[in-house]
């Protein structure tokens, strides 16, 4: 179990993560004015535009609205960046990895917890929304926290099935583009649970963010426990894409197909 | 006196598989299908290190050379953790250092004394061994205040200066150098091999890949010739740097 962890978070090789994600934020907001500040902008931008087009023109009417898309675009924006930088982190960095003894998924990792901290960062807009609409925070709140930390899991081990499928095949880079457009809609982030007619519900768990983003939204706005299934669906999917994507970094070889 | 064996490698072979014709597009694999040609390339082999052995102890200064192509830089690799051998076994005694190529992993847009941070991270070093070797690092690339520069306003000589003086600093017991002293101007080269002799007299392991037989001659204690078939020499440098003149 213990190696298990060691290689899989490369609890090894800290230092180098740690120095991986300094050079990521330092990099990624050189030279702008707002800076860090962007973190925060994006989201509550592309929230405010969805916002608008589903309630004005589209004329949804789920109440707390903008907090529904709120607490699912901030983790949707990570998932998306993760992974579409994330696709890339073996055959960007090949020239790396020819040259020093790397476990390649500590590239992978220190990606994933880069915009791990982007999505820590522009949390705030998420609690100004809360304040806003009136919604209190409560102990069950921190069950948000415990769904972030299964799709950050999630988000992690697809990011490295991913770079190892980018080596051998390089039309997923474009295809993950599309996937994710349809994988925005098919998941609950721009409608809650009341909206998917019920006799289709049971189909939101053959999405693995299904109930991962039902969790985000139940546990922002009703003060209970989130549905059990949600935690449990979310642990199973889990438990096969960790297997899966473990099983891929133990293959050494992957250096010499770059 | 008998030395201590610290690399030790026994029937190693090399095979690279490689696709050729392999489809690389899901434009040619539809194609491909709609012609009902379902065959996906053929599998290739081409073997670069064919069981090669040898034994290198403790506080040898290697000198490796052979044509292009015949596998040194891959048998570095190899013996680096960065490939695995086909077949056969390896073993080091040691922390090894690795210098393929110096300055792996420098990022453009951050300054010299950050990339030195994020360089020796890389290179597999603790932040206690980066703190306490920093000083001297900057000393040795003789960078002055430019060190707080971004990378990419560097030249390459001052680059590899300050690749070299990192990768040199910390400690290592094996050190694999593969032709990286053939960047530089002579002054740098000249520095940088006093202090290659300065580690070798401190009883480290070097391996130095070059197609310089007079360097091998002046500087290692033993050379190894590589050729297609395998080694073809063994022995004492001058003797290796004459036997590899001949190859041509």
């Amino acid at each position: 179990m213990f190696n298990f962890l060691n290689k899989y978070f490369c609890l090894e090789n800290k230092y180098l993560i740690q120095n991986l994600i300094q050079r990521n934020m330092k990099i990624r907001y050189r030279g702008s004015w707002l800076g860090v500040l962007w973190t925060v902008l994006i989201p509550a931008m592309t929230s405010l535009v969805y916002f608008i087009i589903f309630k004005f023109i589209l004329r949804v009417s789920i109440p707390n609205y903008l907090l529904i898309i709120f607490s699912g675009l901030i983790p949707w924006t990570f998932l998306s960046q993760t992974l579409v930088s994330g696709v890339e982190s073996l055959v960007a960095n090949q020239s790396l990895l020819n040259k020093v003894p790397l476990r390649p998924n500590s590239l992978t990792l220190s990606e994933g917890i880069t915009y791990f901290i982007n999505l820590m960062l522009s949390l705030p807009v998420l609690i100004a929304a809360m304040l806003y609409y009136k919604v209190p925070i409560s102990f069950y709140t921190i069950q948000y926290f415990i769904f972030l930390g299964l799709l950050f899991l999630f988000t992690y081990s697809l990011s490295i099935i991913l770079s190892y499928g980018f080596v051998y095949f390089r039309d997923l880079k474009f295809l993950l583009g599309i996937i994710l457009q349809f994988w925005f809609y098919l998941t609950p982030i721009m409608y809650d649970k009341n909206l998917i007619p019920e006799k289709y519900f049971n189909l939101i768990y053959l999405n693995p963010l299904g109930p991962i983003f039902l969790g985000f939204h139940d546990s922002i706005l009703n003060p209970d426990f989130v549905n059990t299934n949600y935690y449990l669906a979310a642990i199973a999917w889990l438990m096969v894409l960790i297997p899966i994507s473990y099983f891929l970094t133990k293959k050494s070889n992957v250096v010499e197909f770059l | 006196m008998i030395k201590n064996i610290v690399i030790q490698v026994e029937n190693v072979s090399k095979l690279f598989v490689k696709w050729t014709n392999a489809p690389s597009s899901i434009k040619t694999i539809l194609t491909n299908i709609l012609k009902f040609n379902f065959s996906f390339g053929k599998k290739e082999y081409h073997e670069v290190i064919q069981n090669l052995n040898f034994t290198i102890h403790q506080g040898d200064f290697v000198g490796i050379m052979g044509r292009n192509g015949v596998g040194k830089s891959t048998l570095l690799k190899i013996l680096s953790g960065i490939y695995t051998p086909t077949s056969g076994f390896i073993k080091l005694t040691g922390r090894t250092m690795p210098l393929l190529e110096l300055g792996a992993g420098f990022s453009a847009e951050l300054s010299g004394y950050e990339n030195i941070y994020l360089n020796a991270s890389i290179l597999g070093f603790s932040k206690n061994e980066i703190e306490k070797n920093i000083d001297t690092i900057i000393q040795f690339s003789e960078l002055g205040e430019e060190i707080h520069k971004p990378v990419k306003n560097y030249s390459s000589g001052m680059l590899v200066r300050l690749g070299f003086a990192i990768a040199s600093h910390i400690e290592a017991d094996l050190l694999f150098f593969d032709e990286i002293l053939a960047v530089g101007d002579a002054g740098f080269q000249k520095k940088c091999l006093n202090k290659i002799n300065e580690l070798y007299a401190k009883n480290k392991t070097i391996i130095l890949i070059t197609h310089d037989p007079a360097q091998v001659a002046a500087v290692c204690n033993r050379c190894i010739v590589i050729d297609k078939k395998g080694i073809i020499f063994d022995g004492n440098a001058t003797d290796g740097a004459d036997v590899y003149r001949k190859l041509f």
